[in-house]
């Protein structure tokens, strides 16, 4: 992924841990790193200033915006990734709230985005979603870059949703026929998923988890459940909302084609 | 033209006859589904049902018009509205949500546990709420080196409290608001309150009997390993699909507050809310229907017809004059009628003993020289307290006995009956009391 320039967007207070983790991003990707800095108190900023020249990131920062024109700073801007802190609440909060900055990343079209999860302060497992009808070769060799210049431990994943298809083939088919038609449609998902990333990947190998379920519940279930930090998924995924919503973690939604 | 019948072809076709006939079925079904040992209790009231129609006991128009609609509309559109809830993941939330809050403390899991099932209870089908509780707590319970029956039981009995509490929380009690003509309001105002303080009583003596019995005592003493199990909590779930179902349900309350004014009944209510959600979901009906309890359906439609045809005899007439011989006032009729209803629902199903009986109020209030009002509610509050007598009480008590057996904790007939049966004589005793007082005092 040739990331020429991050924006890190931060409102009202610096989440530090959060900086730590798109310090290390930019460290690895050896990109720019814009910040947006919104309503930060003075003393915050020297504080990122001083964690930033530490680190020996060559950054701007940019605060003499309103919130309202960060939306077209950024589109101005076309940044190749662009983090946003999100809040963390729990699911039964999730419920009756949409995040601010859930809120915030619609809109945006051809942009890397990364909803960085309050307070996470590492990133060390990485996993990809391929979606068998969406995920473009594009998506998937950009998602692999950004997860291998990390230096972190990856996977991709994909699911089937076994049990969709049996409902629907039992009705119109023997058990045993609507069984092996199932089978069949399972091996057909994973021929395309693996053809897909071997021609995004020309040839590298990589490890591919096959869950069996509906996607947007099934993937960031096995995430959480497996510790990963960051779940990514491409931009033109059905349901693209729910896969954020029902991740309690850091999501990741990478475009499908190149530039704008 | 005449209806030719079986029973008019063999010359058994008199009025008469009729009417004993439909009492033979009636009692033959009942007591297959008494003996649910042999036979099941859905097929049985099918046969019966169906039999009534083939013998001319009922013609098929009269078993049509026999099945109550609101009734079944009000349980399809519930159980799909549930049904979406389930699929979303929100109860293994509150679940998980509530295992945090407790911490692993045994006197905190009992509590909270046993005030969310009658909460849910209240709003749900009580199997619905066990199906869903009783194994979260059989887990959680195991994990934390406590033995899970005295659990599951506590939470049985809160569900079938809470259930009491409104129309939709009880099948008996969507039979007696739809057969007795009572709003949702009217449930919240007659019951809700007495439901309140019988719960917190119930709590009392379950907590204290667990407590005598040893079973509230802390057995998981490493605090790493409690942690471990309370974060080990991970869920599936879909957060706009609840968020979906949740918007729906909170309509659909509102709009049963409100269907007496709107003149819609609650069933339709329920059905059109469900469709909207199933619209407005996106999930496919076949997944949607799968957890829809079409034997529970099936099972109050043939009884409807069997009902039906004792209605059409006229017996429930001549049982109102009976039972108008027995219960002269209301009064006495609070504690005699709601103290049968509980002993009977304790020992056998109690929604063919509440479709019967709300026959046979209908007809009572006919002849009577006072209003029944009162008994509907001594019968919802016997018919859905009385379940917690026995393990065969309520469909609730047989569904966490079949669920904890396969768990490995089967669930003996005394060891049920020894939490159980204190707990729903003083409920049932403080329940139908504080509804005497309250017409004692505020009058009928």
């Amino acid at each position: 992924m040739p990331v020429n320039k991050i924006i890190f967007l931060q409102k009202e207070k610096i989440n530090f841990n959060n900086l730590k983790v798109v310090s290390f991003i930019t460290k690895k990707l050896q990109k720019k790193l814009i910040l947006l800095l919104i309503d930060i108190p003075e003393n915050q900023k020297e504080k990122v200033k001083d964690q930033l020249f530490s680190l020996d990131i060559e950054f701007e920062i940019r605060n003499q915006i309103e919130f309202s024109e960060a939306k077209d700073e950024i589109k101005t801007e076309k940044p190749d990734l662009l983090i946003v802190t999100r809040e963390k609440i729990s699911p039964f909060e999730h419920i009756f709230k949409i995040t601010s900055s859930e809120r915030f990343i619609k809109g945006f079209e051809n942009i890397d985005i990364i909803l960085l999860q309050e307070d996470c302060d590492k990133l060390e497992k990485i996993l990809i979603n391929v979606d068998k009808e969406t995920s473009t070769l594009y998506y998937i060799k950009s998602a692999y870059i950004f997860a291998k210049k990390l230096g972190v431990d990856f996977h991709m994943i994909t699911s089937f949703y076994e049990v969709f298809y049996e409902n629907r083939l039992r009705k119109t088919h023997p058990d045993e026929e609507a069984r092996q038609l199932v089978a069949q449609l399972f091996k057909e998902h994973l021929d395309i998923v693996k053809e897909k990333i071997a021609k995004a990947l020309e040839g590298e190998k990589v490890e591919l988890i096959v869950a069996k379920g509906d996607p947007k519940k099934e993937v960031p279930y096995y995430a959480r459940k497996h510790h990963y930090n960051l779940l990514i998924i491409n931009e033109d995924i059905e349901e693209k909302e729910s896969y954020i919503e029902n991740s309690e973690m850091s999501v990741g939604i990478f475009k499908d084609e190149e530039g704008a | 033209m005449e209806h030719q019948t079986i029973l008019s072809m063999i010359g058994l076709g008199s009025k008469e006859n009729l009417y004993w006939i439909s009492i033979l079925l009636f009692a033959g079904t009942y007591a297959m589904i008494i003996l649910e040992k042999f036979f099941h209790r859905v097929p049985a009231a099918l046969l019966g049902g169906t039999f009534a129609i083939f013998l001319g006991v009922v013609t098929p128009e009269g078993a049509w018009e026999a099945i109550d609609h609101n009734t079944m509309f009000l349980l399809i559109g519930m159980m799909i509205i549930v049904s979406v809830l389930i699929e979303s993941g929100f109860f293994s939330i509150l679940s998980s949500m509530a295992l945090r809050i407790t911490k692993g403390d045994p006197f905190k899991i009992v509590l909270t546990f046993t005030l969310l099932t009658a909460v849910l209870s209240a709003f749900l089908d009580n199997v619905t709420t066990v199906l869903f509780m009783v194994p979260i707590l059989i887990s959680i319970t195991s994990k934390l080196k406590l033995k899970p029956v005295p659990y599951v039981i506590a939470t049985v009995l809160a569900s079938n409290i809470g259930g009491t509490a409104t129309l939709i929380g009880d099948p008996p009690n969507i039979i007696i608001g739809s057969l007795g003509g009572f709003t949702f309001m009217d449930f919240i105002v007659n019951l809700a309150p007495i439901v309140v303080v019988t719960h917190i009583i119930g709590t009392i003596i379950f907590i204290g009997m667990m407590k005598y019995q040893g079973h509230l005592e802390v057995k998981l003493t490493d605090e790493k390993e409690l942690k471990r199990i309370i974060e080990e909590q991970k869920i599936e779930y879909d957060v706009i699909l609840m968020r979906k179902g949740l918007i729906v349900f909170g309509i659909t309350v509102i709009l049963f507050f409100l269907h007496h004014i709107l003149h819609l009944e609650a069933g339709t209510i329920a059905l059109f809310m469900a469709s909207v959600l199933m619209i407005w979901a996106k999930e496919s009906p076949e997944k949607i229907f799968e957890r829809v309890e079409w034997t529970t359906l099936m099972f109050f439609l043939g009884l409807f017809i069997v009902i039906g045809g004792l209605e059409h005899s006229g017996v429930f007439e001549d049982a109102a004059h009976l039972v108008a011989g027995v219960i002269t006032d209301p009064m006495s009729g609070i504690l005699i009628l709601g103290g049968l209803s509980a002993f009977i629902s304790g020992i056998v199903d109690n929604i063919p003993f509440t479709m019967a009986m709300s026959y046979v109020l209908i007809d009572l209030a006919k002849t009577a020289a006072f209003d029944v009002e009162p008994l509907w509610w001594a019968l919802a509050l016997g018919a859905c307290l009385g379940g917690n007598l026995t393990i065969i009480g309520a469909s609730a008590n047989v569904v966490a006995a079949g669920l904890s057996e396969r768990e490995g904790y089967p669930i003996k007939f005394f060891d049920f009956v020894k939490q159980g049966t204190p707990v729903t004589v003083v409920t049932v005793i403080v329940a139908l009391g504080l509804l005497w007082l309250k017409y004692a005092i505020f009058g009928i």
